[in-house]
């Protein structure tokens, strides 16, 4: 393989430059962005590796500014050239003169540092804010761009916005030859999206295309490792809580509340430990300012799982044990522990685990004996919990990595999202649990550890046949 | 994506390093877990998994994780071995005590039920939990239990790493089967042992006893066991002659029931337990060799990001400039006399111009291209209006460019206003921009107007 490709980012001041950047590296640090102009001043580069090896170098290039007092410059140069030499010169030999000059040191030294890194690219992202009309300095700064000789590619942003003068744009591209352009919000990408921009990309690059081949092949497969790996973190929490059980004397009413207390902690604990792994799985950081774009605030969700409300608000109804016990979110469960005889011995666990399986029946006879009770999370809660987790999945797999504003159809109590387990049934792999407290924890039980890990991939498998129905 | 030449013992450190980092609790910031670590296994490069040995490998040596499993290791051989000791003596002890002093005719059928009962028993047991794809191998629990009970640093880690290597794999439940075996074969070589120190050293009647069955059961019981030692070449004694309590056996025939009685022991204790002892080193060994990462899944992919990055940031390669030229109002060095100007920059063809309350003595300008705002500089430097309103529209950027030209415009009037359009949609944000940039120019908050009708009385001279 030869040298990485080399891909300038250029466009008008405040377009989303440094945006599109962010959202192409996956990488939500990268550069600096603010509503304010000129926030790029300085050329910066991020590489797009596959396995290692670097196949694209990105520039992020600052704003054009001045593109009709450059363009007039240039002009006046040209005429002058003309009367030297009395020859028209090709675009880059006029860029490279004016780069020459005390004004690309000076007025345009901004300007001059794009063209200089246009120059050395292979081919170039035309970032236009669909929202802005159509100006002449706008017409000016391709007629520029256009000068340094390499293959330029349109690229509209902010088109999922309100209004856009999209098609004000395209007339005006295609009346300068360029019919190649692709749409990409850097806020809400959709799902293609990438796929479109280097494919597009490809198309301009006849000679680089097996690299963006490659690179969009990868990222897809990077993509669905991804998808697959927050499935698993959502069903291992599902399981983890569905399984968790505390036994409290069930005379007391102190130790029942303070017992309840514990276990609603404990099940916080682990739904903030999830919520950590896919922000970090998909590189959204708890402290940044594109996180506070996702229903959290400070990487934590806003509404207390068991507060009534919340639930409330998801539709979920809570079942009699809880209201009796008034405690929301929790069903004291009065039954032998929760197990069904068929459960366990449809596992083989009575064969296997046999002991454990014989101890668990034990204890809670014997706690019927001692008349503590067993107390495990409510079914509607874990429901509630996965609905949840795949909503900020969701979120989390449409936001860019450029989106600065919280997007209010994501808070849940806006939206009535449908419970994740619509039917209120849980599935198969969580009704196990129950009957398992040995998988709250992993390696807890170790040697009869033996069917959680096959039991949370498929309840992820689940889970995502449930998301891809929904999207249908 | 696996490194074929990496040892079951190097994915163990893996795992165990992988699980000790996160029994420490989640990190809020996992970028900063192991810096070194990570940027050497980045520059080892090869496959994900390659990466995360040599990831493990210097977390592992750092925290003496490494010498751990080692040392683990060795400490749960001997308790193995410490088990299988304690059956060796236990079943040499059995026989001893199943044959008794002497003192009694020995009932060989008894004896025979009592050496080879329990492990028979078990070994079924063994068989039907093979079966229910689950593992019946209590002794194999047991000694697993024991070695759970090192007492090391990061036992627990340890522990469930190899757990989770060998479920995965499939293998747990023949590393449980391969203690229980050895414990077996242990208990029975014992046991053979003990046999034979009996029957050597003392001298035994054996006879069969029974209250309700008949003599022929005895006979089929005999025949059936002796069909496997038959086809071994052992001497099989004839069923007949098994004398009852209390009668006098010749030499020959009490040496071939004892005998019979060994080689019983041996075909159908020492020798399948020895088998399935192989059979499970085996197992194990060809097992271990194909166990691998799952490099795929949830637990690694964080750290598979970071060792191969999709994306690196490599830094500022043009530095920003140092200053650009700013552009600044300036008074008009003659005198402003001319009727009032309003010039519409930049606004999209949606907005009417000229602006409807404008009265017929103020003139009215639009301006875009690079010919139109040159031109128009040249009519404001003639007409030398006294006020000049700048309409422009808010949602835009206010860029340098804009600016340049305002400042230009703004320089040939006597007094200059800025008027913002569609402050709505440009949200407050934006129009603190254009504020500041004015301000950079020189313009004063007060001549900045955020609605038209007012700036239009300005222009008109009526407020």
């Amino acid at each position: 393989m030869s040298a990485p490709l080399k891909i300038s980012v250029a466009g008008h001041t405040n377009t989303g430059k440094t945006s599109l950047l962010r959202t192409l590296t996956r990488d939500a640090r990268f550069g600096d962005v603010s509503a304010r102009s000129g926030t790029t001043r300085h050329v910066e580069a991020a590489r797009l590796l596959v396995d290692g090896k670097v196949l694209l170098e990105l520039y992020d290039t600052p704003g054009i500014e001045e593109s009709i007092d450059l363009l007039a410059a240039l002009d006046d140069q040209a005429a002058e050239g003309a009367g030297s030499q009395g020859a028209r010169e090709d675009g880059p030999t006029r860029i490279n003169r004016f780069l020459a000059s005390e004004l690309a040191a000076h007025r345009f030294e901004q300007e001059a540092k794009v063209l200089r890194q246009l120059l050395r690219s292979d081919a170039a992202l035309y970032v236009i804010d669909a929202r802005d009309p159509v100006l002449a300095k706008h017409r000016d700064e391709l007629e520029i761009l256009r000068m340094c000789g390499v293959p330029l590619l349109p690229l509209l942003n902010f088109v999922s916005a309100g209004s856009t003068n999209e098609a004000a744009w395209r007339d005006m591209l295609a009346g300068l030859g360029l019919h190649a352009i692709v749409r990409f919000d850097t806020v809400t990408p959709a799902q293609d999206g990438e796929q479109l921009l280097y494919t597009k990309l490809a198309s301009l690059l006849d000679s680089h295309s097996q690299t963006l081949h490659d690179l969009l092949r990868s990222h897809q497969e990077d993509a669905r490792q991804r998808h697959s790996s927050a499935l698993q973190s959502i069903a291992t929490l599902l399981i983890e809580t569905a399984a968790l059980r505390m036994r409290v004397p069930a005379t007391d009413a102190d130790d029942l509340a303070r017992g309840i207390a514990r276990l609603n902690e404990d099940v916080k604990k682990r739904e903030q430990r999830c919520v950590e792994q896919l922000l970090s799985l998909y590189r959204f950081y708890p402290d940044d300012i594109e996180t506070a774009a996702l229903p959290l605030v400070d990487g934590r969700w806003e509404q207390d799982l068991f507060d009534p409300y919340t639930l409330q608000a998801m539709g979920v109804k809570l079942g009699g044990g809880a209201a009796a016990g008034a405690a929301a979110g929790l069903g004291i469960d009065l039954m032998v522990g929760g197990m069904t005889l068929g459960v366990a011995a449809a596992t083989g666990a009575l064969l296997g685990g046999g002991l454990q399986t014989l101890r668990h029946y034990g204890s809670s006879l014997l706690g019927k004996i001692t008349g503590e009770k067993n107390l495990r999370i409510d079914d509607t809660i874990v429901n509630a919990l996965a609905t949840r987790q795949v909503q900020l999945l969701t979120a989390l797999e449409q936001r860019g990595h450029a989106a600065q504003h919280k997007l209010a159809q994501h808070s849940l109590t806006d939206d009535q999202a449908p419970l994740l387990f619509s039917d209120g049934q849980l599935p198969g792999q969580l009704r196990e649990a129950r009957s398992r407290p040995e998988w709250a924890q992993p390696g807890a039980g170790l040697l009869g550890d033996a069917g959680r890990q096959p039991a949370i991939e498929a309840l992820a498998e689940h889970i995502n046949s449930l998301l891809a129905e929904r999207e249908k | 994506m696996d490194d074929a030449k990496a040892t079951f013992g190097e994915r163990w450190l893996a795992e165990a390093v992988r699980l000790s980092g996160a029994r420490t609790g989640p990190a809020t910031d996992s970028r900063t877990d192991n810096p070194v670590a990570e940027q050497k296994a980045r520059a080892a490069g090869g496959s994900a998994e390659h990466r995360i040995l040599v990831w493990a490998g210097q977390i592992g040596t750092a925290s003496g994780l490494a010498d751990e499993i080692v040392m683990w290791r060795r400490r749960a051989w001997l308790i193995v071995l410490i088990i299988a000791g304690l059956a060796l003596a236990g079943g040499f002890a059995t026989a001893v005590a199943v044959l008794g002093d002497g003192s009694r005719a020995v009932n060989i059928l008894w004896a025979l039920g009592a050496l080879l009962g329990l492990h028979l028993f078990m070994l079924v047991l063994w068989l039907l939990g093979m079966l229910a794809r689950s593992d019946g191998a209590l002794l194999g629990r047991l000694g697993f239990w024991l070695a759970t009970r090192i007492k090391t640093r990061h036992a627990g880690s340890l522990v469930q790493a190899f757990v989770a290597l060998n479920t995965r794999a499939g293998l747990t439940r023949w590393w449980l089967s391969l203690i229980s075996h050895l414990v077996w074969l242990a208990a029975l070589t014992g046991a053979l042992a003990g046999l034979l120190f009996a029957l050597a050293l003392r001298s035994y009647v054996f006879v069969w006893e029974t209250t309700i069955l008949p003599e022929s059961v005895f006979a089929q019981i005999v025949y059936l066991l002796s069909v496997v030692p038959d086809w071994l070449g052992l001497a099989v004694p004839d069923a007949s002659t098994i004398g009852d309590a209390g009668v006098m056996q010749p030499d020959n025939i009490r040496r071939a029931w004892a005998g019979w009685l060994s080689g019983a022991l041996l075909v159908y204790g020492i020798a399948p337990r020895a088998l399935l002892v192989l059979l499970c080193v085996s197992r194990v060994m060809w097992g271990i060799k194909r166990v691998r990462l799952n490099v795929k899944g949830s637990e690694w992919t964080m750290l598979v990001q970071r060792l191969i990055p999709q994306s690196e940031p490599a830094g500022v390669t043009d530095p920003a400039p140092a200053s650009v030229p700013a552009a600044l109002l300036r008074a008009p060095d003659y005198a402003t006399t001319g009727s009032p100007a309003a010039v519409g920059f930049e606004l999209s063809a949606s907005v009417v111009w000229p602006p409807a309350g404008l009265s017929a003595e103020s003139l009215s300008f639009r301006v875009d291209t690079r010919h139109e705002r040159q031109q128009l500089l040249g009519e404001l430097a003639s007409h030398k209006p006294a006020r000049l309103l700048l309409v422009c529209d808010a949602t835009l950027s206010p860029d340098r460019g804009t600016m340049h030209w305002l400042a230009a415009a703004g320089s040939l009037a006597g007094s200059v206003r800025v008027c913002l359009l569609n402050t709505e949609s440009a949200g407050q944000e934006r129009i603190s921009v254009w504020q500041q940039s004015l301000h950079d120019i020189g313009l004063p908050a007060s001549a900045i107007d955020l609605s038209a009708a007012h700036a239009l009385q300005w222009l008109e001279h009526k407020s």
